[in-house]
C-alpha cells in the first residue's frame, strides 16, 4: 500500500486492451492514490482506442490516462526520463522470422524476430533511461527463448539494473 | 488528444535539436465534461510544463473551432499564485482541470516547432510513429 501511494508515473509500453494499466490503475485509486499519471503506448491505433475505453468503462478514467500511438515510448522519453515509478511492458515476444517484426497490425503484438528479443532489445534503452532511481521497476513478460538469463545480464551491466524473477508460468 | 497529453510529448526525429512543444493545428475539436477533483489536480501542477499549457491553449483557441473557443475554454494566467501553504485556488484549479482535461483535439495535425515534421491526430489518438528513415 505505501509503495502503491508512492507511484507518481506509470507507463505501460505496448497496452494492447489496456487491462494492464488500468487494473493498476484501479488498485492506485483504492490506495488513495491522487498523484499517479498513466501513460500508455501502442503502435497500433485500434489498441490505444480500446485501451481508452477499457479505462472509461472501469472508472479509471482518462482522469489520467494518456494514450499515444507511438513505438515503444519514443515521444515520452525526454518528458518522463527517470521518472517512471512502474513501467509495464509485455512485448512480442514470439520468436519469428524477422519479416514479421515492424508491422502496426496485430502481428505487431506477438512478432518479435530472432529469440523474440528484436522489439525488446530496443526498448532496453528506453527502459534504462525511464525508470525513477533508486525504486522505479519494469515489469515485463518473457519467454524462455528470449534467453532471459541473457537479459538480466546485459541489464546489470550495462545499466546497473537488477533483473528479478517475479512469477513463472507454464502457458 | 487532451493538452495534458500534448504537455509530454516531442518529436525525436533524426536531426531535430528540439522538438517541444509541438504546434497544434486543430480541425475537430470536442469538449468533454469529467469530473473535477481539487486535490488531484493540486498534485498534477508540479508535474506538467505551465508554459508548454499556456501555449497548446493559445494554438486551440487561435484555429480551433471558433464557438467552442469563446464559450467553453477557459483563460488561465501567465503563471500560478500559490497561497501560503502552496495550495492554489480552487477556481483556477477548476480551469486547470477543464483546460488539461476536457478540450479534445479529435482531428488535426501536431508539427514540430523545429523541423515542421507534421504528425496526425485522428479519432483523437495522436500518431507518433517515424518513419524508417527518421530513426
Amino acid at each position: 500500500a505505501e509503495r502503491l501511494a508512492s507511484i507518481r508515473n506509470v507507463l505501460e509500453i505496448g497496452s494492447g486492451t489496456g487491462v494492464s494499466t488500468v487494473f493498476l490503475g484501479s488498485m492506485l485509486r483504492e490506495a488513495k492514490n491522487t498523484d499517479a499519471t498513466l501513460f500508455a503506448t501502442d503502435v497500433n491505433k485500434d489498441a490505444i482506442r480500446v485501451t481508452c475505453k477499457t479505462a472509461k468503462e472501469n472508472g479509471v478514467d482518462l482522469d489520467s490516462l494518456e494514450a499515444i500511438q507511438c513505438d515503444l515510448a519514443t515521444p515520452l522519453l525526454e518528458r518522463l526520463r527517470n521518472k517512471v515509478d512502474v513501467l509495464i511492458f509485455n512485448p512480442p515476444y514470439v520468436p519469428t522470422p524477422e519479416s514479421e517484426v515492424g508491422s502496426d497490425g496485430i502481428e505487431a503484438s506477438w512478432a518479435g524476430g530472432k529469440d523474440g528479443r528484436v522489439v525488446f532489445d530496443r526498448a532496453i534503452p528506453q527502459i534504462a533511461s525511464l525508470l525513477s532511481w533508486p525504486n522505479g521497476a519494469a515489469y515485463i513478460i518473457t519467454v524462455d527463448d528470449n534467453k532471459p538469463e541473457e537479459i538480466a545480464k546485459t541489464m546489470m551491466d550495462e545499466y546497473g539494473i537488477e533483473v528479478v524473477p517475479y512469477v513463472r508460468r507454464r502457458a | 488528444m487532451r493538452l495534458l497529453t500534448h504537455n509530454y510529448m516531442q518529436s525525436t526525429v533524426k536531426g531535430t535539436e528540439r522538438g517541444y512543444p509541438l504546434k497544434i493545428e486543430a480541425t475537430k475539436i470536442e469538449f468533454e465534461a469529467s469530473p473535477f477533483d481539487a486535490e488531484f489536480i493540486q498534485a498534477l501542477l508540479p508535474k506538467i510544463d505551465y508554459t508548454t499549457l499556456l501555449f497548446a491553449l493559445k494554438q486551440i483557441s487561435e484555429n480551433g473551432n471558433a464557438d467552442l473557443a469563446q464559450t467553453i475554454i477557459p483563460e488561465l494566467p501567465e503563471s500560478i499564485k500559490e497561497d501560503g501553504e502552496g495550495e492554489v485556488d480552487e477556481a483556477l484549479l477548476k480551469k486547470l482541470h477543464t483546460v488539461m482535461f476536457d478540450i479534445h483535439v479529435v482531428e488535426g495535425e501536431l508539427v514540430c516547432p523545429d523541423t515542421g515534421r507534421r504528425f496526425n491526430i485522428k479519432m483523437g489518438i495522436p500518431n507518433m510513429i517515424l518513419h524508417a528513415d527518421e530513426l
